[in-house]
Order: C-alpha cells, then structure tokens, then sequence
C-alpha cells in the first residue's frame, strides 16, 4: 500500500461495560487494522486492553449495509419502505414536523427516547437536549435507565446512594468473593473487572458464583457454582438470613451501630411489632420459617449448600459479595438489591477494605463537563414507560412513576430516538410496541439516526445516517468505575452522506430561528474543547484539551484505595439516609403500604416465575444474558464476532430430550406473546427448568410475524416493577419446541 | 461513440435514483446509430419507455431504488464487497481501483458520494477511456481487472432479487451490453501495460 500510517487512539463509543483504548491504524485515509492498548505497565498503570467486541469495530465501520443517506417513510410506518431524500429535505421536514407539534401539543409531548449508541459527552442526544431547550421550552425528561432501574432505585432506599463501589484493587485483600449473577467475563462491567477478579484469585480469594448459567465467568473463575432458578434469588438470601440469625453469625456492633430494623430491637419507634428483617426471617409476620430446606424448594439450590454459603460468607472476614445486574431486572427486581445489601451490613462487610456493599457498586471520583441546556420541563417519566406515555401519558399519575409534576399536559407526540435501538428491539414486548408505534395517530413523528436500519429505525419517518465513533472525535469517561477519561480522536473522515448529530442540527435550529441561541457560536470542536475548559474549572488537575488529546486518555491519580461507606463505619458518620442509618427497614418503603414493595426485603412470588400456574403451559424460564458477541444490539450481526460466539438458546439435556432436541437443532420458543427461532445449544452449563439467550439480536419476523432474528424482546413482558418501574427482561415463561 | 453512450446511461442509473426525466435523457443518448438497430440498447429503449408510461413511475423508480441499493438486504454495488478477501468497503478491490485511476492521472472528485469501486465510479471510468481515445489497452485492463470479475455476478444478484423490477430490465441490458464488451475487448490476454496491483500488508 501506498502512503504513511498513522496510529490514532480512541475507544469504542458504544454503550458497553468497558472504556478500553483502541489503536487505530490509518493509512490512505482508510482503517487497516485496529489493535489495543500496549503502554508499558508501571506505576499501577494496567493496560485497558479492548476485547473482541473493539476489535472488530472495522468490520463495523465498513460495512456495507451501513445507512448512507437520509431516508424518508414513503410506506405505512414500520412496513419498511423508504425512499432517499436530501439533507435539506430531511431537515426541513424535522424543523416542520417540531414547529408544528409544539405549537399544537407544547414542550411535554417532545421526548428523546432512552439510547445510549453514542456515549461520549458530544453525542446526538446532548445536543438534541440542547436544541429542544432552546426551542420550545423542553422536553419530557425520564429518569433511570433499562440496565440499572431497579438496583440504583433500591440501593438508595438502602444506603441512601447507588455509589457504593469502592475501588477494585479492594479485591485483592478479599479471602471470599460472591459474584452474585455477575459474569464480568463477557460484559466486562469496567475495564479490568475480570482481571482483578484474577488477582484476588492469585492472592487466595475463594470465588463463588450465583447464577442459572455456569457463564464465561464461572468458568474460568469460580471454585463453586451455585445455579439458581431466575426471580428467586431472594429465597437463597432469606435462607441465608435465616441460617445466619440462627446461628448468631451476624455482626452484632455492626448491626446495633449501623442498622435500622435488622431485628425488633433495631426497629425505629413508633412501628408496629414485628415488621423487622427478623421477624420476617423467623416466620413472626407470616407463619413461614425460611429455613434452607424452604429455600431448596423454591430455589433449588440444595439446603446443605445454602447452609454452607451463609456459613461460609458470615465467618469468612473480609468477604465480597459483589452483584450483577442481571438478577435486578425481573419482576421483582429491587428485592436481590436490597438482600445482597442487607447480608453484607449484617456481617460486617460494609466500610472496611476487601469488604463490598453490594447494591449497585459504582463510584465516581471524575465529573465531566456536559454541553449545557436549561430544560424547562420537570416533569420526568420512568426510562421503561415511554410506550406507556404514548398512548397513556396524559392519563399517568405517581403510581405509574411520573414524577415532578400531578398530570402530564400531552401523550408524546414526537420522538427523537438518536443512535439507539430501543423503540423496538430492546424494549419489552416488540409486538405490543409495534402496534403502539405503527398507529401514526398516536406518536406523530418519529425521527431516528443511526448507522444501520435497525429494527427501531424501520419504525421512524425519517432515518439519517450518523457517522461512527471513527469518524468523529469525542470525549468519554471509564464506565461506572468512573476515574479515567478517554480522548476519541477522529480517525477517518465520514462515508457517503453520515452526518454527525450537531452537524444537522445546526441547519435545523437555523431553520427554527435559534441557530444563534443554539450554537452558542461554536463549532463542534470548540464544544470539546469548552467540555474540557469546563471540567478543568472544577478539577485543575484536569489536563488541558491539547494534553488530553496527545496523550489520548487521562486517569487520576490515586492516594489510596476507595472504600464506599469507609467514612461512616470509621468515623460515624451518618449514611445519606433520613435515618443516617443502613436501612434494612424502610420507613419510607412502610409508608407505600403495598406488599409489591415490602419495607424489608424478602422473596416475592413472581409473575411467570417457577411458581406461577402459568408453569403448566410454559414450563421453561427463559433469560437474555448480556454475551460477549455484543452490546445490546449494536455488532449483533458482526460475522466476525457470530464466528466466537454464535447466536443459540441454552437448554439442559434434561429439558432438551423431553423436547426431542439435539445440539444445533433449530427450535420455535414462544409465549403468548410471540414467537422466534434460534439454533439450540444442549449444555449442562445451564440448570434444568431454565433456557438462556442472548439478548441484543436483531428482530426480523417473517410474514407470519415469528422472529427470525431471534430477539428476546419478542417473548419479554411489559410490566414495569413495582418501585423502580423498571424492565422485567428476565421474567419469561416459554415452551421451546424443535422445527423438523 | 455509442459504446461511451451505454456505459453513461449505466453507471448513472446505478449512481442515484433515476425519474422520468432522467429516463428521458437516458432515451435520447440510447437513440441507437442506424447500424445498431437491433442491440440491447434498443431493448432497453422499448422497456424503458414501458416504465415511463406506467403510474406514477417517479414514485416506483425512488423505492425501488431505495429497496436494492439503499436498504439492508439490498445489492451491494461495491466491487470490494463482491471480490474482498472480507465482504467489507475500502478493501483491497477498492484501492486497486483507486490506483489504477491514479495511474491514469484520475481522482474521483466526491469520493465520499460513492467510493472508486462502486459500480457507477467504474462505468463512468471506462466512459472516460472511450471519450480519451487511443486508451485501448488501459479499457482491456480496466474491464478485465474491475469489472468483468464482477459486475457480471451483481447483475445476477439483481436480477433474483425480490424488489427487483426496473432493475431486472436494467441488469438485462447491463448483461448483454458486458457480453458485446467482452467480445470487443478480447485478444491479446495480456496486460502488459497495466498489469493486476500487487498489494502487500494489508490485515486479516
């Protein structure tokens, strides 16, 4: 080849668990190959080495069914015709469609839909925040999101904050550590996670895993793996209080000091009798002893070993009981949140180095700048009921989540869903959503930017091409282990007509006559470098946008390790609770009255969990793992990656023989609310009663409307939780048959 | 100059979607010379102007051509896609092309509209040799080297695709009008002057 390479550093922009450094060789203006960090590690400096996922982000980048124009709906909305227009069309049509359905339905009918394709602090939906701001006076805001709705809603209840990470070397001095449906293997979960987890190993912490699958993370970490059946996770937990209270194993300063509501004795005044985490435990309040043998039933994890596992975490000090968010996201999903909480106040493991808070675990020691925009619109829906306020909005109260407001003025009539996939594909229940989108009555205009055609996007007016992370510059920070910043140099220029967002919405601001108001006189690079001048305001340690941008990442330094909570239990002082204390109790959940949302944890019967009668028609509990083959839906149809890990259904041989199905076999699995295909996988590696697939494939239904693409989201329920209102993904009752 | 004519008609309507009066146009550089009156092109008039009296043909040409070259699922008119060692854009195919334009002292003003080894940059090469006169032995290359490998077999995805309408007759005309090429451009086998691009260190 002709020319100069050049090596450039940047880092996947998508939204996944990791912020790795990639290095992008450029040559004749074109990537030829990517390869990751090779930094030399000293000083506490461990490479942040991308994983298969980065590493085909070429194929990505020249694919060539990557959206190239804009392209307008000439068909019925989501029947997949389209026609190309012109940028100028395109924003005319967006300048119209938001004059027109503003001034009919004002600012709370506007919303930019949950999407996180894009995750650097330039993307399409900062400034999209930023341009419905400044005209129009808003949008409708939301509040959580589909990964952590309900462990961040729960882990405040708790410790009154979701941060309650601390720093992973901790790890190291753990003797035990619980990976509590946790598979850092796969979805990294910050970059490095499963290597220090390796560490701790190295050094003699004994790992255990909980989870239904013996996942990538079992397998090459675990010294035990404990299955357990989906939306039970609190019958293992209640199981293991109960051996706990039994046997005195709990921290009893700790727990005098520290706890409100542990036991009747810890309760706060003015409650009644017998409403403590104890009182529960020892079948006071509902006449249910949850002994082992109760949990086995339930759980199937056999009693001896929960008696071995609580026994072993309460006398094993210090112990890290770290969570996944695989398990909040069923039915009942802020109840794991708070039991894993609970179990590690009540043995001690909260505040002190090599312990672990559980809950939802992050940190961040690092606040970036943000593009700024006034939203005049308080009122917020939860993440997960956007389908809901579509068809609903105006009728929505607390109950359902609103917040900020009584009453919403207007169901959303306009949606920006920019670089994400989850007006269709990630959202529970595609054919409920599909309906609810496919009425043009309903919401009004639908706009969509993203790289490919995606599911979602076929289900927009206008689709326009967006540029991938390589052929803009951004600035991201690490993942929820927030404590380095990560420079996005452009590498290429864009391809055909792509566009990034700011781009576009320059020319329509000029044609709402706000461009001024808008732009703020700045071009998109001088947005980077005001997100730096910003940053450096607030922490002058900060490096200044050329430093930033020749040395590609910049990570603090650190004195010593984060402890979460190591300021309360060493110094007293009060947990950012009303109580200032670690609520086991809740007065606050007391007071909602409702036994959904119990004031200390415990196990709930699920919905479409093992002990709902529905069993008897759907026996099979079907979960979506989040797989290393891609994050969510983006790279899901990477060949390069279906070559490491192609799309299948897990099923146990038990189950699989019962159906008549061999390994590789295609199957239909369905409910009563859709139907997919997939390939089997027979494998021991998951329990019987239980099927696993990946999630993030792409939908694509035949005529007869079964999947093809194999997406979860054709199967899962819409049915938000009962505090967090967050997403159910993992509660799913299916048959799986096999298709001769 | 009529084979100039063919290759312009073609690599336009493979470039953007074509209306009625694109169709026209297309009508008035197909007007065969007397001596070619029973060629493909003439074909191609008379399917032509069958398009140009059915309803609403603006309409039907846009989505189609949205369907085939615009959609996933579509043809993939890349001649790096059709011959790279991955089916992916900017591979080795394409900057073969790129150099063998150089060599002839060319570059594509607007890559970023279509790349050099999209179908229509590549008719629209040959166009240029036949309008440069005297560049026999560079058209030989070209039409060996980047188009005849492949475009033959686009054309066959075309004309199985689903959404395939206009295009069919468009991959009919293209099919035969390659044939006569082929036939035109052949003898001496050898490229001496314009021999296949020798790359090296390219990845996976």
């Amino acid at each position: 080849m002709s020319g100069e390479e050049r090596t450039i550093i940047t880092s996947c922009a998508h939204n996944c668990g990791g912020r790795c450094i990639l290095r992008v060789h450029v040559r004749d203006g074109e990537v030829v190959r990517i390869d990751t960090d090779n930094r030399e590690e000293n000083n506490g400096y461990l490479q942040l080495r991308a994983c298969l996922r980065g590493r085909a982000c070429r194929e990505r980048l020249y694919h060539p069914d990557r959206l190239k124009y804009p392209q307008k709906r000439v068909g019925k909305r989501g029947e997949g015709k389209f026609a190309r227009i012109s940028w100028e069309e395109a924003t005319d049509l967006i300048a119209g469609e938001l004059r027109r359905i503003t001034e009919k339905y004002g600012p709370e009918s506007r919303y930019i839909s949950h999407a996180y394709g894009i995750t650097g602090v330039l993307g399409d939906r900062a400034f999209m925040q930023r341009l419905l701001s400044v005209y129009g006076g808003g949008y409708l805001n939301y509040y959580n999101t589909y990964s952590t709705a309900c462990t961040r809603t729960a882990t405040e209840y708790t410790y009154g904050t979701a941060a309650t990470g601390s720093s992973r070397d901790n790890w190291l001095h753990s003797k035990l550590i619980i990976l509590w449906g946790h598979n850092p293997a796969e979805t990294s979960f910050g970059t490095n996670t499963a290597y220090y987890l390796r560490l701790a190993k190295k050094r003699g912490a004994r790992i255990i895993v909980v989870d239904p699958r013996y996942s990538d993370t079992a397998v090459a970490l675990a010294d035990q793996w404990i299955p357990v059946l989906p939306t039970t996770d609190n019958a293992l937990m209640d199981a293991m209080f109960y051996v706990i209270i039994k046997e005195g194993l709990y921290d009893r300063e700790f727990v005098s000091r520290y706890c409100l509501g542990f036991d009747e004795d810890t309760m706060p005044r003015g409650f009644p009798p017998g409403n403590s985490l104890a009182a529960y435990i020892m079948g006071e309040s509902d006449g249910v002893v949850k002994t082992p043998e109760w949990a086995e039933g339930i759980t199937r994890v056999p009693a001896d070993t929960i008696r071995r596992l609580a026994y072993e975490y309460a006398t094993t000090r210090p112990a890290a009981l770290i969570q996944g968010w695989g398990p909040q996201r069923h039915a009942y999903g802020e109840q794991p949140v708070r039991g894993a909480a609970v179990l590690a106040a009540i043995t001690g493991n909260v505040g002190i180095p090599g312990g672990w808070a559980a809950g939802t675990g992050s940190f961040s020691r690092l606040r970036l700048a943000q593009v700024p925009f006034e939203n005049k619109v308080k009122a917020a829906i939860a993440a997960f009921t956007w389908s809901e306020a579509i068809e609903r909005g105006v009728e929505m109260g607390p109950g359902d989540g609103l917040r900020y407001t009584e009453k919403l003025s207007s169901n959303i009539k306009f949606i920006a869903n920019l670089a994400g996939n989850g007006l269709l594909n990630q959202h529970s229940d595609i054919n409920r959503t599909r309906r609810i989108l496919a009425d043009e009555s309903k919401c009004e205009f639908i706009l969509a930017t993203d790289e490919f055609m995606t599911a979602s996007a076929r289900y927009a007016d206008l689709v326009l091409p967006g540029t991938n992370f390589l052929e803009r510059m951004d600035i991201a920070p690490a993942w929820e282990y927030r404590d380095y910043v990560v420079f996005l140099e452009k590498a290429v220029e864009p391809r055909f007509e792509c566009r990034t967002g700011y781009d576009w919405m320059l020319e329509v601001a000029e044609k709402l006559g706000v461009r001024a108001e808008f732009s703020g006189g700045k071009s998109y690079d001088d947005w980077a470098r005001y997100i730096v001048e910003q940053t450096r305001k607030a922490d002058p340690a900060f490096p200044t946008f050329e430093e930033l941008r020749r040395e590609g990442i910049y990570r603090m330094e650190w004195q010593e390790p984060l402890v979460a909570f190591r300021e309360q239990v060493a110094e007293g002082r009060p947990f950012p609770t009303p109580s200032g204390k670690i609520e086991i109790f809740s007065p606050r959940l007391f007071e909602m009255n409702n036994p959904e949302i119990p004031a200390v944890p415990k196990y709930i019967k699920s919905w479409e969990g093992p002990e709902d009668a529905l069993r008897e028609k759907y026996p099979l509990q079907l979960i979506g793992w989040h797989s290393k083959r891609s994050t969510h839906s983006v790279m899901s149809d990477s060949e390069w990656l279906r070559e490491v890990a192609p799309l299948c259904l897990w099923l146990n041989p038990v189950d699989a023989e019962a159906r008549g199905i061999r390994d590789g076999d295609r199957v239909r699995v369905y409910n009563d609310r859709g139907e997919l295909e997939v390939a089997a996988r027979v494998t021991r590696r998951i329990m019987p009663g239980v099927a696993a697939m990946p999630q993030g494939a792409h939908y694509s239904p035949d005529r007869e409307g079964v999947d093809r693409g194999g997406c979860i989201n054709t199967l899962t329920k819409y049915h938000p939780t009962p505090l967090a209102k967050g997403n159910p993904q993992h509660t799913n009752l299916v048959q799986v048959e096999v298709i001769r | 100059m009529f084979r100039a004519c063919q290759y312009d008609v073609l690599s336009r309507l493979f470039s953007d979607q074509s209306d009625s009066k694109d169709i026209e146009a297309y009508l008035g550089y197909l007007a065969p010379p007397s001596s070619e009156h029973d060629s493909a092109a003439a074909a191609f008039s008379r399917q032509l102007r069958l398009w140009l009296n059915s309803k609403e043909p603006d309409h039907l040409l846009r989505t189609e051509y949205a369907r085939l070259f615009i959609m996933p699922g579509g043809i993939r008119p890349y001649e790096s896609v059709y011959r790279g060692k991955v089916p992916l854009l900017m591979q080795e195919p394409w900057l073969e092309a790129k150099q063998f334009y150089r060599r002839c002292g060319l570059k594509l003003e607007n890559p970023s509209r279509h790349p050099e080894d999209h179908i229509s940059s590549e008719l629209a090469f040959m166009l240029y040799l036949i309008e440069m006169g005297n560049r026999k032995a560079e058209e030989k290359a070209f039409f060996r080297q980047h188009i005849d490998c492949w475009v033959p077999q686009m054309l066959e995805d075309i004309k199985k695709h689903t959404h395939a309408h206009f295009f069919k007759d468009v991959a009919n005309f293209g099919r035969a009008f390659l044939e006569s090429e082929r036939e035109y451009l052949s003898g001496d086998n050898k490229d001496t002057l314009f021999p296949p691009a020798q790359l090296q260190g390219s990845d996976k």
